[in-house]
């Protein structure tokens, strides 16, 4: 299973059928019950941001659209329909609250992840690697919203892209034209930075 | 079909992102295409950089939850059991409470409407001085009522009941369930009532008039 933040298994790819654990806690969280809404908080609260984060490459953003995100989930869970996958609606929401961010110019400037990430490599590589990923992520604020979100879905939250498509509201086609535009401006921005040797 | 075709595959060559039927076609392709083979291996490394990167994911804050419950509170006027389960108690306690003094109210009014139907069972019929219910306490009032048949007119009874609800609550609840419980007061109708000095009469002595409608 793949791993996620703070090291535990990753919720979004574990809860294919709402499980019968989450589905439990979905039921008492649509009646309103405070604890299983909390579960549901910090079962999800860690993947939501770190998506956040990767879409708006600011933490101060990410941390206000996951809270967002769980206000619209609190006031709309009782509609939920549980034949739906939950982690699909749950990134809808946050995406589209991203989306907004992305299309705001209110946004704060980008701000590359702490420096304390730990890695599993060499010093020196772990530097190299580090600039190399930083650069990715700072070209990659140069997308389209739509590329961008696609990008991050399918490439960085491995996301398979039917369900990319199920939670951007985009036909497979758009989502597929996207991540092509999204990879062809990345990988020729790359190219052009390594020609000129600089960021 | 020319190689600028196939750059859009070779970017999507992630499983599930071509058909079978296109992975075909950009296999025949490439085993007959350097440049693109080429840019195939670029791609793959460009690949490799994206893997990296998904392996590094910003640190979560230790408060990120604290945080999301807190905004989810401060959000939640509009279902405010969600942050204090004391005041939801309370609050279902006061609607008990309510819901207690209602029914109260409600088996109140049942046994006052009982007691009116049985005085009404008692004394069937049209609303005169020879079958009387109010004018029979008129009666006692003036000799001249004894004597005569009388009714009253509707306006003359929204004349008195309307001096009636100045009075008290209690009383206009009677005056309802009066009007709604015996027919013949929503069926009045004589030209040739009580005068203006009975009606004055009746006004003054309302007390009186009350207490024989509390007894009914």
């Amino acid at each position: 299973m793949k791993k996620g933040g703070n090291g535990n298994p990753n919720p979004i790819q574990g809860d294919e059928h709402n499980a019968p654990g989450l589905y439990q806690i979905l039921i008492n969280s649509k009646t309103g019950d405070p604890k299983a809404f909390q579960k549901l908080v910090e079962h999800y609260s860690s993947y939501l941001y770190i998506l956040a984060y990767r879409l708006l490459d600011n933490p101060e953003d990410a941390g206000d659209a996951v809270q967002e995100t769980f206000i619209k989930v609190w006031k709309h869970i009782s509609k939920f329909d549980l034949n739906r996958k939950f982690s699909t609606w749950l990134y809808r929401i946050v995406t589209n609250i991203c989306f907004d961010y992305l299309r705001s110019r209110k946004r704060k400037p980008y701000e590359p992840y702490p420096e304390d990430i730990p890695m599993d490599y060499d010093p020196q590589d772990t530097q190299i690697i580090r600039d190399r990923a930083d650069l990715v992520k700072k070209l990659a604020g140069e997308l389209t919203p739509k590329q961008k979100i696609v990008f991050v879905l399918r490439d960085l939250q491995d996301l398979d892209i039917k369900e990319v498509a199920s939670i951007t509201g985009m036909s497979l086609g758009t989502v597929k034209s996207n991540l092509y535009y999204a990879r062809r401006n990345l990988r020729e921005r790359l190219e052009q930075m390594d020609r000129w040797g600089g960021n | 079909m020319k190689c600028n075709s196939y750059k859009q595959m070779l970017h999507l060559n992630r499983p599930g992102e071509l058909s079978e039927r296109e992975q075909k076609r950009l296999a025949r392709h490439l085993a007959s295409c350097g440049p693109c083979r080429e840019l195939q291996k670029e791609l793959q490394a460009s690949r490799n950089t994206l893997t990296t990167l998904k392996n590094i994911e910003p640190p979560v804050p230790g408060t990120l939850n604290a945080e999301i419950l807190a905004a989810v509170r401060r959000a939640d006027s509009r279902r405010e059991s969600f942050p204090a389960p004391r005041f939801r108690t309370a609050l279902a306690g006061i609607t008990l409470l309510l819901i207690g003094l209602f029914l109260v109210q409600q088996i109140v009014i049942l046994q006052k409407v009982a007691l009116l139907e049985e005085s009404m069972a008692r004394r069937p019929g049209p609303l005169t001085t020879k079958n009387p219910i109010l004018p029979m306490a008129l009666a006692n009032m003036t000799q001249k009522m004894k004597e005569e048949p009388i009714t009253i007119s509707r306006d003359r009874l929204k004349a008195l009941i309307k001096a009636y609800k100045k009075t008290q609550k209690e009383n206009k609840m009677l005056i309802r369930l009066l009007r709604k419980t015996y027919p013949g007061f929503q069926n009045l109708d004589f030209q040739d009532g009580l005068d203006s000095g009975e009606i004055e009469y009746l006004l003054k002595n309302r007390e009186r008039v009350l207490d024989f409608i509390k007894k009914i």
